[in-house]
């Protein structure tokens, strides 16, 4: 077994110790692992280090999204599209919102490697395209 | 004014407004045409994925935890942290006759500045070969023009041959004087309005060439009048790899297109070599697992997918076909080269070109030992058939005799016979480049040759006998060669027809 292959073993079973029962990653435990780590004076450090990093940040986006709007941030629409996101994956979700003028209107959710978009700008960008 | 603005509302109307749900991943490394892309766990194998700026891309390796993409565009523009997207659809080009007379790219766009190519119709680049159901054995013949490959590496339409060669020994002109003659006998079919005639329309990929070889092509093929029924698809060596590896399947696209649709097409790949460098630099990239000189294991199967769509469909299949000519460059004369016996053992026969012939001053170069046609024959007109049967045979006995005469001063009769006729069939199948022959002014010549006319002409004469002789049989012989182009056969009576022709020739060359 290469090295490689043997961090990215070792990163995964980390990423699994550091999930509450929903599947969440927990801060606490993150730093607690990294804390371990450090005392343990690893050879390999550096490298497990990232594949553990790419394994969090992966993780983490299978349930959080991130929804670009074009307005300015209403609770209302915000919980309208947590709802509906955890209804279609089935799970627990969080939400991060970010103001984006490009959008000018509608918004943008991105959740794991999928887009959700339903923003002024694409239908713009789609006319745009139908002209060419 | 009105105008633009309906053309605006109707595309408007016409706008699909609904959510979109995209699959995405982010550049993670950016190399010589290759992006490594994080995400895209939806994305299909061959998908194209569309990067900014419109650049499209190929998924071609879909590891664990990244995706290996070939980019079809210019890269400068992108950088790592990219989106990029799925599009859920196969890598397609247009298809169709409006792209006859068209310079094209690998992926189809026109680089001939004649503006947009008028076609609503696209097929896939990558696509099944047809099985063995609609298929149909070779039977109908495709003319090259060229004397010495007709007669002894007779080509049917839905072959595979392969043109092989050192460089500068004359293949791609072999290719191109396939191409120059199907236009002659498409233009010398249309004219005569025979409903059952067939055209041959051409597709010429350049593969890892100059530009200026592939412009010299281009004006060759205009000069000949053939350019209307041409399709060029260009990947020059300044393309990227991603364009050379994928423009012989653009270019049997467009090919298949013509099969299908009940017509005959021929497709040249110049040259197949490059094409497997091509795909070695895109999969050393890709960091795939390197087998014998670093070609990665799949390039047997990167050919066969390829030469395997050429065919010759059945009457229920539409009675299509198309004939492929793969070029394969050797280094030094080595035909056992990895690449070069691949493509051998997959196509129907080979056109072996020889550096010492081609030295030599006999062009084409073709080397009578190692040139086949496994199929061809199945497909020669019965005139040229009666005449050209023993041709091979003669010339294989008159390379051997050469060689053993050299250390022999007294020969015998038969022995010198050989040698004079070998010596003379030689002489024959010199053909200037572009200037194919016609079937019927060929099988002419051969039976000319058959039937001794041309042992009292001497050996360095002969070439110019040839010329006399395709002069004179246009015009006062033209008789006897219209009856074998129209009934294919060599009747006696044409036969007689023939033997007064050529006798009144000889009196006049003399």
């Amino acid at each position: 077994m290469t090295f490689s292959s043997k961090y990215k073993r070792l990163a995964k079973s980390l990423l699994h110790l550091s999930l509450n029962e929903e599947g969440h990653i927990v801060e606490s435990k993150i730093e607690e692992i990294l804390s371990s780590l450090r005392s343990s004076n690893h050879t390999g450090l550096k490298s497990l280090l990232r594949y553990f990093y790419t394994e969090v940040r992966r993780h983490e986006y299978t349930y959080h999204a991130v929804a670009e709007i074009g307005c300015k941030d209403d609770p209302s629409i915000t919980n309208s599209i947590v709802k509906r996101l955890e209804s279609n994956i089935g799970k627990n979700i969080k939400l991060t919102v970010i103001e984006n003028p490009q959008i000018i209107s509608g918004c943008r959710i991105r959740l794991k490697d999928d887009v959700y978009e339903d923003s002024l700008q694409s239908r713009l960008q789609k006319l745009e395209k139908s002209f060419h | 004014m009105s105008s633009i603005t309906d053309l605006i509302r109707k595309e408007i109307e016409n706008l699909s407004t609904d959510a979109t749900r995209t699959n995405v991943g982010t550049i993670t490394t950016l190399a010589d045409g290759v992006a490594k892309v994080e995400g895209l766990s939806k994305v299909m194998f061959n998908e194209m994925v569309e990067f900014p700026n419109n650049i499209l891309g190929i998924a071609l390796n879909l590891d664990e935890d990244s995706v290996g993409c070939v980019l079809l565009g210019n890269t400068s523009s992108l950088k790592e942290g990219d989106e990029v997207r799925t599009t859920g659809k196969l890598l397609s080009v247009p298809v169709g006759k409006a792209l006859l007379g068209r310079v094209v790219d690998a992926v189809g766009r026109p680089i001939d500045d004649k503006g947009a190519i008028d076609s609503d119709l696209s097929s896939p680049v990558e696509k099944i070969a047809p099985g063995i159901i609609p298929r149909k054995s070779v039977d109908q013949p495709l003319q090259t023009g060229i004397m010495a490959v007709d007669s002894m590496v007779p080509i049917g339409r839905g072959q595979r041959e392969l043109i092989i060669g050192d460089r500068s020994t004359g293949k791609t002109t072999i290719a191109i004087d396939t191409i120059i003659n199907q236009a002659k006998i498409n233009k010398q079919g249309e004219k005569s309005g025979d409903p059952d005639f067939r055209a041959v329309y051409c597709i010429y990929v350049a593969v890892g060439q100059k530009n200026s070889n592939v412009a010299r092509t281009i004006k060759i093929l205009e000069e000949a009048g053939a350019l209307e029924y041409v399709i060029i698809v260009s990947a020059p060596a300044a393309d990227n790899p991603a364009n050379q590896y994928l423009a012989p399947y653009s270019g049997c696209t467009m090919g298949e297109w013509f099969m299908e649709n009940g017509m005959d097409a021929l497709i040249v790949y110049d040259d197949l070599s490059k094409h497997a460098v091509a795909y070695r630099q895109i999969s050393l990239i890709l960091k795939r697992p390197s087998g014998r000189e670093a070609y990665p294991g799949d390039v047997f199967y990167l050919h066969s997918r390829l030469l395997e769509r050429s065919a010759r469909l059945n009457e229920n299949s539409g009675n299509g076909s198309l004939t492929a000519l793969p070029i394969i460059e050797t280094q030094m004369g080595d035909v056992s080269g990895y690449i070069p016996t691949n493509v051998i053992s997959i196509t129907d026969g080979q056109i072996f070109l020889e550096t010492d012939l081609f030295n030599k001053g006999i062009r084409p170069a073709v080397s009578v030992g190692l040139s086949v046609s496994r199929v061809g024959s199945a497909a020669q007109i019965k005139a040229y058939k009666k005449v050209a049967g023993k041709v091979k045979l003669e010339l294989a006995q008159f390379r051997e005799l050469a060689a053993f005469s050299q250390f022999e001063s007294d020969l015998d009769a038969s022995t010198k016979a050989r040698l004079d006729r070998g010596a003379r069939i030689v002489e024959m199948f010199k053909q200037g480049a572009y200037s194919p022959i016609p079937v019927e002014v060929q099988s002419a010549i051969m039976w000319g040759m058959q039937n001794d006319f041309f042992d009292s002409v001497a050996v360095q004469d002969i070439q110019r006998a040839v010329e006399s002789l395709k002069e004179y049989l246009s015009a006062q012989g033209k008789e006897a060669c219209d009856e074998i182009y129209n009934s294919g056969k060599l009747e006696d009576s044409t036969a007689q027809k023939l033997r007064v022709a050529f006798e009144d020739w000889k009196r006049t060359f003399a």
